[in-house]
């Protein structure tokens, strides 16, 4: 064990040193730097905008390295500079300069992204905050039209899901992000979502709608940080995603995992960590099919 | 095998297992316990639907704990996670002041049943660093603990998301369960 993984180490610290080298030689053979083979050998798509994407981090140049993090790249001025670094002469190579452009832009459009799903998350929900109490409410109003919340703390939010007789205390870690995005789903897509809590609310075989929401947050944030949605969102017509879009996924996820989980038949709510993690790892195998977007029937415009 | 490997195997001997119950009301900060105990981030908690579980090693000794979601609908559960186990760690929000009978009551539940019984307990007065949090021996006065006489327990007061008190619990939870298993 401890020597195959010696191996894979040595091995790996050899790739990084060869690296350079075998980049030196290609381009010597070819003609053509990194970036731009990449142009000739990928279409565009999640594939092409992600290899690109390595190339910047692996990059010896710092300028280089910073456009594959950067959440505000000025495109036009990175574009342009890459052309000059790399001595690139656009009138033979007539492609690079549209695909790089395509690529940064998507790049920097998830990078932006991720940096204000980061900010909605680390705002934590606030009782004495008017704004956060009347989105709450909003909340029952969509997932329970008709019933009358009978006061701000009672056991009545228990039939959405809650654990408690105050919701505020289980949006813990995920911040204001849990709460908008469960209200999300029921503001854009009101039958599916109150369908899926319907359904949750099996006695014994269904789930806490609300805290399961508010894990499924958890899930999408992990899979965001880990940049394994970069498939999805570099496959999105819009380059420059906004919350919405990142929202959009939560709709898919909670109506897939719905769905996921009464195809698992568990026995009863105690098996929740399996499925979820079963869950997971199918949605990552999907995002390993660079042709991926996660869409479902209902979001089909 | 590596030379590495056997020089390791022929190091250590196996690490003792003990099976660790995390118990407690919703919100109590059970799972930022265990991940504090696991050295892992705590900012990202979410509530626990079911349970989560984590290995821990400490001082030669493999801790296998358990933590169970304190939601009142799984309650009802913990019952299944009883059978061998070692120690029982019970986590108090001690801000909660309006929850305090509750969580008395669900430990004086925990202690009477059989499958515990003689199962030491460690009881975690959890989040010290909220200003209005009571201190760990008004607690220990509000639920009686000092009636406990047919196991070792211990208060301990703690802030599970900075860490502070977590160490000295987990070493008497060790002490504890070492010269028992002798």
């Amino acid at each position: 064990m401890v020597f195959s993984e010696l191996i894979a180490s040595l091995w790996t610290q050899l790739l990084v040193l060869l690296r350079p080298m075998l980049k030196w030689i290609l381009r010597k053979v070819t003609g053509k730097c990194q970036l731009l083979r990449i142009t000739y050998e990928e279409q565009p798509g999640s594939k092409q905008t992600k290899r690109i994407e390595k190339s910047l981090r692996e990059s010896k140049s710092s300028a280089l390295k910073e456009l594959s993090r950067g959440d505000r790249v000025d495109v036009d001025e990175a574009v342009k500079n890459v052309i000059h670094q790399k001595d690139i002469v656009v009138d033979i190579h007539t492609k690079f300069e549209e695909t790089l452009r395509r690529c940064l832009t998507y790049i920097s459009g998830f990078n932006n992204l991720e940096a204000l799903v980061e900010g909605h998350r680390k705002v934590k929900y606030s009782t004495a905050n008017p704004e956060h109490e009347a989105k709450l409410l909003k909340l029952w109003e969509l997932y329970k039209p008709g019933t009358k919340l009978q006061s701000r703390q009672c056991a009545q939010w228990g039939e959405l899901g809650f654990q408690g007789n105050d919701p505020a205390t289980d949006f813990r870690g995920m911040g204001m992000l849990g709460l908008d995005q469960l209200l999300y789903f029921a503001e854009k897509y009101g039958d599916e979502a109150l369908n899926a809590l319907s359904k949750s609310s099996h006695p014994k075989h269904g789930f806490s709608f609300a805290i399961v929401g508010i894990n499924i947050t958890e899930l999408q944030y992990t899979l965001m940080t880990k940049r394994k949605l970069r498939t999805h969102f570099y496959n999105l017509h819009n380059p420059r995603p906004s919350m919405d879009a990142y929202h959009e996924v939560y709709c898919y996820l909670m109506s897939e995992f719905t769905k996921f989980w009464f195809k698992e038949k568990p026995k009863d709510i105690m098996e929740f960590s399996r499925i979820r993690e079963k869950f997971r790892r199918h949605i990552i195998s999907l995002l390993k099919d660079p042709k991926t977007t996660l869409k479902t029937d209902f979001q089909q415009q | 095998m590596g030379l590495l490997a056997l020089l390791r195997k022929l190091k250590s001997s196996p690490d003792k297992e003990l099976r660790i119950l995390l118990l407690g009301l919703d919100n109590a900060g059970k799972t930022t316990l265990l991940k504090q105990l696991a050295s892992e981030d705590v900012s990202h908690i979410t509530p626990t639907q079911g349970f989560n579980i984590k290995s821990v090693q400490s001082s030669g000794f493999k801790l296998n704990v358990w933590d169970i979601g304190g939601q009142r609908r799984i309650r009802p559960y913990w019952k299944n996670y009883f059978e061998n186990t070692d120690l029982l760690i019970y986590v108090i929000d001690s801000a909660d002041r309006k929850r305090l009978e509750e969580t008395g009551e669900e430990l004086r539940e925990l202690l009477e049943e059989e499958k515990l019984a003689g199962v030491p307990v460690m009881i975690f007065a959890n989040k010290q660093d909220l200003v209005n949090a009571c201190a760990a021996h008004e607690i220990a006065e509000g639920l009686n603990l000092n009636s406990i006489r047919d196991r070792e327990w211990r208060i301990q007061p703690c802030s599970a998301i900075s860490g502070e008190g977590v160490r000295d619990g987990i070493e008497w939870v060790i002490k504890t369960c070492n010269s028992k298993k002798k």
